[in-house]
């Protein structure tokens, strides 16, 4: 879809800054920064995608039935723009030149919208940081790190370097990173899944019954933290590194998947199992630890 | 007239799936539960092909790829690794979700079925090595031609591509020395593999950002 297409019968807002005829006209090209405010209405359950190679992300959510979005984009060779089609509201940033430094390629983003929204994130480097926003959520990262507090629906995380920490987050959990940590404290989700090649990940959190925590890495810390009163099947295997648990486990009712002579592997069930813990390292230590 | 064995069903696989099926190959399949799971494996992954619809790479990711598995020869032969390309062929292109879902699906299966076929740890290893060997190369010639491509404008971003790119060689490198020592550990094939599919996803996406830099 061309986003710069006009539509007719939809409701179009657009503003695009080209900084190139600016120059032009201006005759002396000066870098300097830039501040951008707009705001969209929306109906109910809008989408925000956001574009942005470098910068600080944020988006909060409020109770206004719109999207207001501030930019501060600290040079000319970034092509800025925002606008709306229907419910859905695109802002994009983009370099306009290859000869730029990361400085010059920085756009920082306050964005607020409507509790339900539903948010698609393309941050490559800098931070995102998203708070109470309840729609579903794909965010794509490069090395930006991603926080997402008190967030809900389908939420999926994919970052390269990028850490990533959840917090009181609900609904469903998808993460993949290459060398981020991952840091989920307070969670409510009933569904994780997890993994990160090169990285340390904490679980601090409900297991709900029927829930499923999946969380996987070849190298680093695994640490999950558990109350005695938390019912749940636990499997955990790491084929090089420790399996250390602190949790009073009754043998598994059934043989699990990576019962090996090659791996160190703990299987067991705390109350009645009711939640499904599986925890996988390659070389790393997995630690079953009882919350403070 | 001797019963066919394994490795002559395997020639048949192609006109098989195509709905050719010679009477000895029949019988064969009706005795050999190897081959049934073989046939159930490949059905399953040209199924799973079918929905995949709305995973489109960039074209010279899958082009990239093409080219390298061309070169490799693999198109032209024998044995069951005939029937690999023509996944693509039988395929439509958007469905089979590019080169990077070739690589990934050719690993999958020639992990699987090369463990199925081996019953002893020499020939775990054999099996396994000649299995990843193609698609080592292609990642390998793959890599080349993205991390060459790389000059977005975003310095920070690069940088950070060849470092995770480095972390996900060392990983390969670590997983296939764990298998050559043990290779019946499924674990750490299983970590190959996956180690393989990340390096996948880090090239295509390396490849997204170079052909759409942002």
């Amino acid at each position: 879809m061309n986003l710069f297409q006009p539509v007719l019968g939809s409701r179009i807002v657009k503003t695009t800054t080209v900084f190139g005829a600016m120059l032009l006209c201006a005759g002396n090209s000066v870098a300097s920064p830039r501040h951008v405010e707009r705001r969209f209405k929306v109906d109910a359950h809008p989408i925000v995608t956001i574009h942005n190679p470098n910068g600080v992300l944020t988006v909060k959510a409020w109770s206004r039935p719109e999207v207001k979005l501030v930019a501060d984009i600290q040079s000319d060779k970034v092509d800025f723009d925002a606008e709306q089609s229907g419910n859905r509201v695109e802002v994009n940033a983009r370099a306009v030149s290859s000869s730029i430094s990361p400085e010059e390629l920085r756009a920082d983003l306050e964005i607020f919208v409507p509790e339900d929204t539903e948010l698609q994130i393309h941050n490559d480097s800098g931070s995102v940081d998203v708070a109470d926003v309840m729609g579903d959520m794909a965010v794509d990262t490069i090395a930006a790190g991603v926080a997402l507090e008190d967030a809900a629906g389908y939420l999926t995380i994919k970052t390269v370097a990028g850490s990533i920490q959840c917090v009181r987050c609900a609904g469903r959990l998808e993460i993949t990173s290459v060398s981020g940590n991952v840091k989920l404290l307070e969670m409510r989700s009933y569904n994780v899944r997890a993994q990160t090649w090169a990285g340390d990940m904490f679980f601090d959190g409900e297991f709900l019954p029927n829930g499923t925590y999946r969380l996987k890495n070849y190298s680093g810390l695994i640490e999950v933290r558990f109350s005695p009163a938390d019912s749940f099947d636990l499997s955990a295997t790491s084929v090089r590194g420790k399996v250390d648990s602190q949790a009073n486990l009754a043998p598994p009712a059934h043989s699990r998947g990576y019962e090996s002579k090659f791996s160190h592997s703990l299987f067991g069930v705390l109350n009645q199992g009711k939640a499904k813990v599986e925890l996988v390292s390659f070389d790393g230590t997995i630690n079953i630890h009882k919350r403070d | 007239m001797p019963a066919m064995q394994c490795s002559d069903f395997q020639d048949h696989l192609e006109p098989w799936m195509e709905g050719q099926c010679p009477p000895e190959a029949e019988a064969h399949f009706r005795t050999c539960g190897n081959c049934r799971g073989l046939l159930a494996d490949l059905e399953e992954i040209r199924l799973t092909g079918r929905t995949l619809g709305e995973v489109e790479p960039p074209p010279r990711v899958w082009s990239a790829i093409r080219e390298q598995i061309e070169e490799e020869g693999l198109v032209g032969a024998r044995g069951w690794r005939n029937w690999l390309p023509s996944i693509g062929m039988v395929w439509p292109r958007p469905a089979v979700a590019g080169a990077t879902l070739v690589v990934l699906i050719a690993g999958a299966f020639l992990l699987g079925i090369e463990a199925r076929n081996y019953n002893n740890a020499q020939r775990w290893t054999q099996g396994t090595e000649a299995a990843t060997r193609p698609i080592q190369t292609n990642l390998g010639n793959f890599e080349l031609h993205e991390v060459s491509a790389l000059h977005g404008p975003n310095q920070v971003v690069n940088a950070s591509f060849q470092k995770n790119l480095q972390i996900v060689d060392k990983y390969i490198a670590m997983c296939e020395k764990s298998v050559r020592e043990e290779p019946e550990n499924e674990l750490a094939r299983d970590y190959l593999y996956g180690a393989y599919q990340q390096k996948a996803d880090l090239l295509a996406e390396m490849s997204e950002r170079g052909e759409n830099p942002q």
